[in-house]
């Protein structure tokens, strides 16, 4: 099988990588002064607050990376999927089931002197197992059933958004028996990943570096990768050339779960704890944009999910000290999709992806 | 029938906002065009209905608002998808999140803005009386129900007996043969994505200004993906899709009248119903023979 068949010919080379980055700094500047000036704050102050937020100390910047950890697991997820055809946006849902998994088995099924380094693999792979099961949930209704995987991920985020809060109002569950506030139970000790010196920088931050390497890796240095990237190019063809599309399929939504799944038990060991409300909010939707920007690319991502992060991070501490609503962060993202699909970045193998389809549901 | 009536006339308006937005989607994707953005529509109308209605103390000037505001968004949309190409999945969920930002900010700094004029922070808006109460529980429906039960017969009408509803078909079915036969492909799906957005931002008006007087952070809560789910499962016809609405409405009143019947059901598990249910309808319909038009989510 020769490489270069495989290869997307319309991936976005490096100058038009850098004028998407420079308009989408630009871009962002200026929606988020726009809504500065009509919340009638002053434009250099929340500017500054926003500065201030995500880097201006140790804080700060353990903020910004542990909210990047978060959303280059679950960019690296979505880019995953969408690189095979595959519109699993599912991130979300994944991501709280890893969640769930990883706080049930550290604080319900672990002895409590569990040491570290014992504990924490095992947390991690239980919020990997869960998120890779959740997706396969998905995998499986539209393997045997031909069901979008749109409609079945997005159905499985809402019923993830409410078990959350039902596991942490019961004490059967997982709810916390001492105080009167609705949070589950806190990890054993050994088992939180407490951020350095009072931030919020924690060990998992270098994680980031690894997995997207890994991924990248996996993607174009592997045949697993290539019988994927040819999937997403186009399933039909994919599959007469002898690559069991199904069985990729089946490989790339265990994958993006696990992924998410991974970005949920590292977040719950951070917290130390859930809580009624998720963690992340509407991290696993940012993702979608995280990956857009990343054009598909494992390493595209590490920048993109930092650029989010400090957006995210920088949006909260406007929110906080000049009164600029924080929800503004999810407008720019959806504008920064737009403005990237306006300037005509396309995905790789959109239009087999209405192929993949019909491929995986018949046969 | 102290249970049922209640229950009954629940269900319709549960089923209401499904109803409007699923018909838009209907019209919509027998053209060919998918919107996931269906969610941001209902709540783009959700939230400029309410503001309207709250300012002009008018709950007609909100519904008329609501639709406008969801024709805008749907307009977005269709300019992306149309004129530029774009993937409609991806278009779709950026407008979901545009929505979400929009309305939350605008909700905020409204409620900062009240704050600071030492009212309360929490608006609510007039809405709409209930027509015909002498009809009894059932019968005691906003004109927003009834316009949404009056659009199913308008939409089957339109879709399977008019020309122009044949053209549109043609047009989902192979945009090329249908270019070839002299229908406009792009202008067709634009009045469609228009009609899409107006159905849906009126639904996503009705849950403020008719069903409740206040707006809250993201409100719509799914409802526009079950939408999106009950016109999959109505096998993208008329009847079959309000059949899967009224059904997801039940679902809906389910979780809020099983507590009063004194079940110990956790209202959690109630919650999850609509769409535990969306998922096993759609496993448990085959696909093969879905309907669903040939030429959905191609430029």
């Amino acid at each position: 099988m020769s490489e270069p068949a495989s290869e997307n010919p319309r991936s976005p080379d490096r100058a038009s990588a850098a004028l998407n980055a420079a308009m989408l700094l630009l871009g962002g500047a200026v929606l988020l002064a726009l809504v500065v000036k009509a919340c009638g704050a002053q434009p250099g102050e929340a500017f500054a607050a926003f500065a201030k937020g995500a880097f201006s100390s140790g804080v700060a910047w353990g903020q910004t990376l542990s909210r990047a950890l978060i959303l280059t697991l679950c960019g690296l997820a979505v880019a995953l999927s969408f690189r095979c055809g595959l519109f699993n946006i599912g991130a979300d849902g994944q991501m709280t089931a890893g969640m769930i998994a990883a706080a049930a088995l550290g604080t319900r099924l672990l002895p409590a002197g569990t040491p570290w380094f014992i504990g924490l693999p095992l947390l991690m792979l239980a919020g990997m197992l869960a998120g890779a099961a959740w997706s396969l949930l998905a995998g499986a209704l539209k393997h045997w059933r031909g069901v979008s995987e749109v409609i079945s991920t997005l159905m499985l985020n809402l019923v993830a958004l409410i078990v959350l809060p039902y596991m942490v109002s019961y004490a059967f569950l997982l709810q916390r028996a001492d105080t009167s506030e609705r949070t589950g139970t806190a990890l054993p000790d050994s088992l939180q990943m407490r951020g350095w010196d009072g931030t919020s920088f924690h060990s998992g931050v270098f994680l980031i570096l690894p997995a997207a390497l890994l991924v990248w890796l996996a993607v174009y240095h592997t045949r697993a990768g290539l019988s994927l990237r040819a999937t997403g190019l186009n399933a039909k063809a994919a599959r007469a050339c002898g690559i069991p599309v199904r069985r990729v399929t089946a490989l790339v939504f265990a994958a993006a779960g696990a992924l998410s799944g991974l970005a949920g038990a590292l977040g719950v060991a951070a917290f130390g704890y859930l809580t009624f409300e998720p963690l992340y909010p509407n991290y696993g939707y940012m993702a979608i944009a995280v990956a857009l920007v990343a054009g598909l690319h494992p390493l595209g991502v590490l920048p993109a999910a930092f650029f989010f992060a400090v957006l995210e991070v920088g949006t909260q501490a406007m929110e906080s000290r000049a009164g600029v609503p924080h929800e503004v962060v999810y407008a720019i993202q959806g504008a920064v999709i737009l403005l990237l699909l306006a300037r005509g970045v396309h995905l790789p193998g959109t239009e087999a992806a209405g192929t993949a389809a019909e491929t995986g549901s018949r046969e | 029938m102290d249970f049922l009536d209640p229950f009954l006339a629940a269900t319709l308006r549960n089923a209401t906002p499904l109803l409007l937005a699923a018909m838009g989607e209907l019209i919509l994707e027998r053209g060919g065009v998918l919107n996931i953005g269906i969610e941001g529509v209902m709540l783009f109308g959700a939230f400029f209905g309410f503001l309207t209605a709250w300012a002009t103390g008018s709950p007609t000037c909100g519904a008329a608002a609501a639709m406008l505001a969801g024709a805008l968004l749907a307009a977005v949309l269709a300019g992306m998808v149309l004129r530029l190409k774009a993937d409609q999945i991806v278009v779709g969920m950026a407008l979901n999140l545009v929505a979400l930002g929009v309305t939350g900010t605008f909700n905020s700094a409204l409620q900062g803005w009240l704050r600071r004029q030492g009212r309360p922070a929490q608006p609510s808006a007039p809405i709409f009386e209930p027509l015909l109460p002498a009809l009894g529980a059932l019968g005691n429906q906003t004109l927003i129900t009834w316009a949404a039960l009056l659009a199913v017969p308008c939409v089957w009408y339109y879709l399977n007996r008019s020309e122009r509803g044949l053209e549109l078909r043609a047009v989902g079915e192979n945009p090329a043969a249908a270019e070839a036969s002299g229908i406009h492909v792009a202008a067709c799906r634009f009045k469609a994505c228009l009609a899409a957005g107006m159905l849906g931002g009126l639904g996503g008006g009705f849950l403020t200004i008719s069903q409740a007087a206040s707006f809250a952070p993201n409100t719509t809560n799914g409802r526009g993906f079950v939408a999106l789910a009950a016109v999959v499962l109505g096998r993208y016809g008329a009847w079959g899709s309000a059949g899967a609405c009224v059904f997801f409405g039940a679902a809906f009143s389910a979780r809020d009248h099983f507590q009063a019947t004194g079940l110990k059901v956790h209202p959690e598990v109630l919650a999850m119903l609509p769409y535990l249910l969306t998922l096993a309808a759609l496993a448990f319909t085959l696909q093969k023979r879905s309907g669903a038009p040939a030429g959905l989510g191609k430029p």
